[in-house]
């Protein structure tokens, strides 16, 4: 009994010794703060903000036609308009923010009619959109018709879909022979940009 | 004596014992601490240094004033610090509003608070210094994390440890003002390396650089790297499959504040299809931060946005389809997550995962505007919004179902929704409601001459844990467009279980509602 004893004391004291020497020697290091692998990605050395090497955009000209804008001379309709974009907005010789004609929409064809009192010509015509960058790139699709009457229109440009890129100004220009007419209008069948076509200046270039 | 001696002989085998079994505990805790430490060594952290040509922010700049009173820009904070594992991450100062009342004049008064931003796998130790506040209290959200920060009160600094790429907000002293966000994203994939290595890919370096804005086309993809920080905006209409991506900051602070006129939204995206919307960090839009506006199968993953002009909703879906909207933070000076029809009608929208503090206005808003287009046989189904957590909502309501117009809206889910803080009923408030489900009819929001329905809207694992006490309304226009099936289950608002509406303090009008149910 006593040497059973002795043994149980003598295992326990094993144990003990042997478990708090295992927590003692099992106990990790701190790492304090500093640890981990840390990569530390440079910024570059500008003084100033920099326009990113995809945005530089070439400085273009914008095209003004030969002769003189003679859209202000006449009234400007439609077909349709959506919200308040009104066909007046136009020719209001403003290009920017929400100063431009919008179709009805999704209700083609969409067209927008410059009505002159009297009978005047014109050589070319030019199409804006707001030329800021925020009006992305679209193609709008549309012909050229003109009448001396003021009812009955005749096509002067066949239909053609046309690239407005406000990195080129968001502009378009259609140069077609020296034409009389009372009314000249544009007759769109399609826009890539929304859901109706949009026109923020319809000018009208004439030499007389 | 030989009994005595057996005695202490038992004795010293209970002690031996004892004190064997009392190392076992703390051999397995060693163990777990050598796990972490193990896993800490194997951290790995991506820190961005911020453009050198940011300013450093003073005193004046944190003054609480209008726009028009200051320098909006965003700038390089110099009252707070944050080390990463000893490291230290550059911290921005950017613009966020505390004011709880609409301002007409479009100029509310608005104040400044830090945000910083790493990558990182494994554990990190973030230590925070901020020499102008008085510690006194300290909370780390999500709380669902319990974090306990070690505060040194002397230093002014706080410290603790992260093992998950989240997003953290410190606040101190029980106070929204100079809370610090923190974005903590993960490493980026091989695969997310690979975008931004394309040379398709539109690729934005570190630095500060004024884009403007770009009009994505179908198939491009924007990658805005860590460290950049990129004035303008981006926007997209009828294309398909444009990705946004990166770690780096769009920032709109060069941009005056709309003022009702000119909204240059940072990420605008209409009649589009296949929009992915990854990582990036939208700070000071001059109104509201991501639209999406009838567009379908989209998603919008890990945004961070922080908003304070007027109208800066943060997440704006109007006419959608298919959207997953997940892992994203907003802090906004209006609606943070808004479902309306503006066109046709919005079906299947999933938000998960998201944290909101909405400092104006209302957190997830469904309405008011359910059929502005006008359409026939509009609608708004299936919109979800599952594990939300609202750190601070100050204002409207938290969880809101509105049909102003005379659409169908039908099976809204809010699943396991937790909210932190909410002063419901501040400033202007004129939805003094913690939930509300309403059909109304509204000079501000209504644009057709009838009335809509609202059906089955579930409540669930929804718990408030502090806040002011406010009411909740459930009220149709009338009994022919009323409200039907509205079920709260496992609802827990600031300690009390909701099994009746006496219980949550719901006004339901009975005129109008029918269907509303407890479990």
């Amino acid at each position: 009994m006593k040497k059973i004893v002795l043994v149980l004391v003598i295992l326990s004291g094993i144990f003990c010794l042997a478990s708090w020497g295992y927590a003692i020697k099992t106990a990790p290091e701190s790492l304090g703060e500093n640890y981990g692998d840390i990569t530390v990605v440079e910024t570059k050395d500008q003084t100033q903000s920099e326009v990113p090497p995809y945005f530089v955009v070439e400085e273009y000209e914008p095209i003004i036609p030969e002769g003189t804008n003679i859209a202000e001379l006449s009234r400007f309709d439609a077909n349709g308009y959506n919200d308040v974009y009104l066909p007046g907005k136009a020719k209001d010789g403003n290009t920017d923010g929400a100063s431009y004609w919008e179709g009805a929409v999704d209700s083609y064809p969409n067209i927008l009619t410059a009505i002159f009192p009297e009978t005047v010509s014109a050589h070319a015509i030019k199409v804006l959109l707001c030329p800021k960058s925020i009006w992305g790139a679209r193609k709008q699709a549309f012909s050229i018709e003109v009448s001396v009457d003021g009812e009955n229109f005749t096509e002067l440009v066949a239909s053609e879909e046309y690239f407005f890129d406000p990195r080129t100004n968001n502009e378009v220009v259609v140069e077609f022979d020296d034409t009389s007419f009372t009314a000249i209008r544009l007759n769109f069948t399609s826009n890539t940009g929304a859901t109706a076509a949009q026109v923020a200046e319809f000018e009208i270039y004439s030499n007389d | 004596m030989k009994k005595l001696l057996v005695v202490l002989q038992f004795v010293l085998i209970v002690l031996f014992v004892a004190g064997g079994v009392i190392a076992i505990p703390k051999i397995r805790i060693n163990k777990e601490k050598a796990e972490e430490i193990e896993k800490m060594k194997e951290t790995k952290v991506v820190l961005y240094e911020g453009p050198k040509t940011l300013r450093d922010a003073t005193e004046e700049d944190l003054k609480n004033t209008a726009e028009n009173n200051r320098d909006f820009s965003l700038l390089h904070c110099t009252d707070t610090k944050v080390f990463v594992n000893g490291q230290e991450s550059y911290v921005y100062d950017t613009n966020v509003n505390h004011t709880r009342t609409w301002v007409s004049s479009y100029y509310p008064p608005q104040a400044r608070t830090p945000v910083t931003y790493f990558d990182f796998e494994g554990v990190v130790t973030l230590t925070v210094t901020v020499p102008d506040i008085d510690i006194k209290t300290v909370k780390v959200s999500p709380l669902s994390y319990g974090i306990e920060a070690d505060v040194d009160t002397d230093a002014h600094t706080v410290t603790f440890t992260v093992d998950k790429p989240d997003n953290y907000t410190v606040q101190f002293n029980d106070s929204p003002e100079r809370a610090l966000h923190i974005f903590a994203f993960p490493l980026e994939t091989e695969e997310e390396k690979a975008v931004a290595n394309d040379p398709a890919t539109i690729y934005i370096g570190p630095g500060e650089w004024d884009m403007d804005n770009i009009s994505l086309s179908s198939g491009q993809t924007l990658y805005i790297a860590g460290g950049a920080v990129v004035h303008g905006t981006i926007n997209s209409s009828f294309c398909s499959n444009m990705t946004v991506c990166g770690h780096g900051i769009l920032d709109g602070s060069k941009i005056e504040g709309w003022k009702g006129t000119t909204a240059y939204v940072p990420l605008k995206f209409d009649h589009c299809s296949g929009v992915t919307l990854k990582d990036i960090i939208v700070l000071n839009p001059n109104a509201w931060v991501v639209q999406q506006y009838d567009s379908k199968d989209g998603i919008l993953d890990g945004l961070k946005i922080i908003s304070s002009r007027p109208n800066g909703d943060g997440i704006s879906m109007q006419s959608c389809q298919n959207y997953e909207v997940k892992n994203i933070f907003v802090r906004s000076w209006d609606d943070s997550l808004v479902v309306k029809n503006y066109d046709q009608s919005t079906d299947n929208l999933y938000f998960h995962d998201i944290q909101i503090w909405t400092d104006l206005a209302q957190s997830m808003e469904v309405g008011f505007e359910t059929n502005k287009g006008k359409k026939p046989d509009s609608a708004i189904t299936n919109v979800t919004f599952e594990n939300i957590t609202v750190l601070n909502n100050f204002h409207k309501p938290v969880i809101s179902v509105h049909n102003a117009d005379d659409a169908l809206v039908k099976d809204i889910f809010f699943k396991n929704i937790t909210v932190e803080h909410e002063e419901i009923g501040s400033g202007d408030c004129n939805l003094p409601f913690l939930i509300d489900i309403a059909v109304v009819q509204n000079s501000q929001w209504s644009s057709t001459a009838e009335r809509g329905t609202i059906e089955n809207v579930v409540l669930e694992n929804v718990n408030f844990l502090s806040g002011s006490e406010n009411v909740s309304r459930i009220k149709g226009f009338d009994p022919d467009h009323g409200i039907k099936n509205v079920t709260f289950k496992n609802v827990n608002i600031l300690g009390t279980d909701v099994k009746s509406a006496e219980d949550g303090n719901i006004k339901v009008d009975e005129e109008t509602v029918s269907g509303v149910t407890f479990e």
